[in-house]
């Protein structure tokens, strides 16, 4: 099929165009359509759209975001004790298309929202650190990393965190591109996480993703920078030979990584609350991981349990050192 | 299938014709032409026309929801492009209503591309106008076909005939600018009709019926049934067939128990040591 590359096309908004960030955005893409909008749900919540056919040939959106810039954070996600977990989106959906991504039972599009407006972002985060310690992540529902060269966002955010003691700011990634940010002074207040599975999961189930090996060299110049660094094996995926595959991938993992220069590494079989999990089902009828059938438990779609404490506790048994679980 | 919906038998004649599409006898005046792949309406001009059109030939012929729904026709360009240019509409706006409808652009393609208006009279001054292309129809079918079909099947693609200097348009001239690009707009059917019948489901239609069998000759309910098609789709991707079933196949339970047991016998059959519990 014979579809427009990735960002063929832009919706801006009309009141986004008085935006720094958008102009740039616009014209590091001047080779795409621009088309103007009112609102980005216009675009973003028409009726009849396909995730996964769109995935194909996603647009981008750039928006202002008017009033919830935070979100208090899911008991799904590991957090930090003693910070309020918080979650910012600025960014919607992710370039990479991860089979079990619960993206695609969340937004009726796959097509990328920017909102441009970061300074209303940061503002409202400040306004709420006056209430205690805050633990922000900033890239749950997408990737701020694989496309930082295109908005520059991870940047002040970082800047943002400098010296602000009472928070920390998560940013996630299965992306390699460490380099963008490589060139600033590591933040403490910032924590750069990656997700890491088996090569054998990554190349079945994370469609474009960056592979283990380059995930790890990132990981690696970013702890020798001297910058914070979680390690997330989640979700933990069953599949044939799990066993095998998960232990070489830990062994692999810490021959590599030097545990000890770790802040932590957080583990976590699949889960996805299950009206999530049945959107996702439904607009991918070709996916093992969806059709599996997971037992539903407060809402929630995962292993049964037994399945989910064996894979647990296998991989804890093998890593060899604590790992931070739900 | 591909409907298309034509606002005058002018511009249809030439797809007409290279189809060999017949007449289909109905009691609207609505001519609607068809043959075994390709439906065309003429709907006549005007925004509600061509709404009434589009539901009238879905409902006619029986849609289903990988078939693809094109709105062509001829439009007048407010940026003097040249005549006889094809154009994919990205962005239509009911003039009438403010209402604004925005396309899937996942295909590549040639043509030009840009906005276009839907205006209820015709337009012979381009003054004031912020569309790219003006036209009486599009709004209206987009609107309508918004309602039955998914949004990467409906496509809207219009052949500049003039550029709003208020001239009437001779029916030949409205012909040759059809037929002068006619390879040109079957080749985007044809690329629009692959992206309408994209179907990831992995359960065929002789899976969904074996299924099906199943599960009313032994008075499965209908959740029975939704675990045992989301069982079988989880075997198929693993197995790539579904031949386990056919020693359930002649099963006919006779009661509630016994519907249970086979239940339970087709879900370990097709779970089997796939799922790490045993």
């Amino acid at each position: 099929m014979d579809y427009n590359r990735i960002f063929s096309h832009i919706y801006c908004e009309n009141e986004a165009f008085n935006y720094t960030l958008a102009n740039q955005i616009i014209e590091k893409m001047r080779g795409a359509k621009l088309i103007g909008i009112d609102h980005y749900k216009d675009v973003f919540n028409r009726t009849g759209q396909n995730f996964h056919v769109q995935k194909n040939s996603q647009k981008l959106i750039l928006a202002v975001k008017k009033d919830s810039f935070f979100y208090e954070g899911s008991g799904l996600c590991h957090g930090i004790d003693g910070y309020r977990p918080l979650y910012a989106s600025q960014v919607l959906n992710c370039i990479y298309d991860c089979e079990y991504c619960y993206l695609q039972g969340t937004y009726p599009s796959s097509n990328i929202v920017i909102f441009v407006n970061t300074h209303d972002f940061l503002n409202a985060v400040n306004d709420e650190l006056a209430k205690g310690p805050v633990h922000l992540a900033i890239s749950y529902d997408s990737d701020l990393f694989a496309l930082e060269n295109l908005h520059g966002l991870s940047k002040h955010w970082i800047d943002f965190s400098r010296g602000k003691d009472n928070l920390l700011i998560e940013i996630r990634t299965k992306n390699k591109n460490y380099e963008a940010i490589s060139s600033l002074l590591p933040a403490d207040s910032f924590l750069l996480s990656w997700t890491i599975l088996p090569d054998t999961i990554i190349q079945k189930y994370e469609n474009g993703t960056s592979s283990l090996e380059a995930r790890l060299k990132s990981v690696k110049m970013a702890i020798a920078d001297g910058w914070q660094v979680r390690l997330c094996i989640d979700p933990v995926i069953y599949t044939d030979e799990w066993k095998q595959i998960y232990k070489n991938f830990l062994q692999a993992v810490f021959e590599y990584i030097d545990k000890d220069k770790l802040h932590d590494v957080t583990l976590g079989a699949f889960r996805m609350p299950s009206d999530y999990f049945k959107r996702s089902r439904k607009s991918r009828l070709d996916s093992e991981i969806l059709s599996y059938p997971y037992e539903v438990v407060n809402g929630i779609c995962k292993y049964p349990s037994k399945l989910e404490h064996e894979l647990i506790n296998y991989i804890k048994d093998m890593a060899g050192i604590t790992l931070n679980t739900i | 299938m591909i409907f298309l919906v034509m606002a005058l038998y002018c511009e249809a004649e030439p797809l007409i014709r290279h189809f060999d599409m017949k007449r289909t006898k109905g009691k609207t005046n609505m001519p609607l032409f068809s043959n075994e792949k390709i439906c065309l309406i003429i709907s006549g001009t005007g925004m509600i026309r061509s709404s009434c059109a589009t539901a009238y030939a879905l409902s006619k012929k029986g849609y289903s929801k990988n078939d693809s729904l094109i709105n062509l026709g001829i439009c007048g360009s407010v940026n003097k492009k040249s005549m006889y240019e094809i154009a994919v509409c990205s962005k239509i706006k009911n003039h009438d209503s403010g209402k604004v409808f925005y396309p899937e652009m996942l295909l590549k393609h040639d043509f030009s591309e840009g906005s276009l208006e839907s205006f209820s009279r015709p337009v012979d001054n381009p003054e004031g106008i912020k569309a790219d292309f003006v036209d009486m129809e599009a709004a209206g079918f987009i609107e309508c076909a918004q309602m039955f079909l998914p949004l990467q099947n409906i496509h809207c693609l219009k052949v500049v005939s003039d550029n709003l200097e208020g001239q009437k348009l001779e029916k030949e001239y409205v012909f040759s600018l059809i037929n002068e690009n006619l390879n040109k707009i079957c080749s985007y059917l044809e690329k629009a009709n692959m992206l309408s019948r994209i179907n990831n489901d992995v359960i065929t239609s002789c899976d969904y019926n074996l299924i099906k069998k199943i599960s009313s000759s032994n008075h499965f309910t209908k959740s029975m049934y939704f675990q045992l098609l989301n069982l079988a789709r989880y075997y198929k991707i693993k197995h790539n067939n579904l031949d386990i079933l056919n020693s359930v196949i002649d099963c006919r339970c006779k009661n509630k128990l016994q519907s249970k047991q086979l239940f339970q016998k087709i879900k370990r059959l097709l779970e089997g040591m796939e799922i790490g519990l045993q």
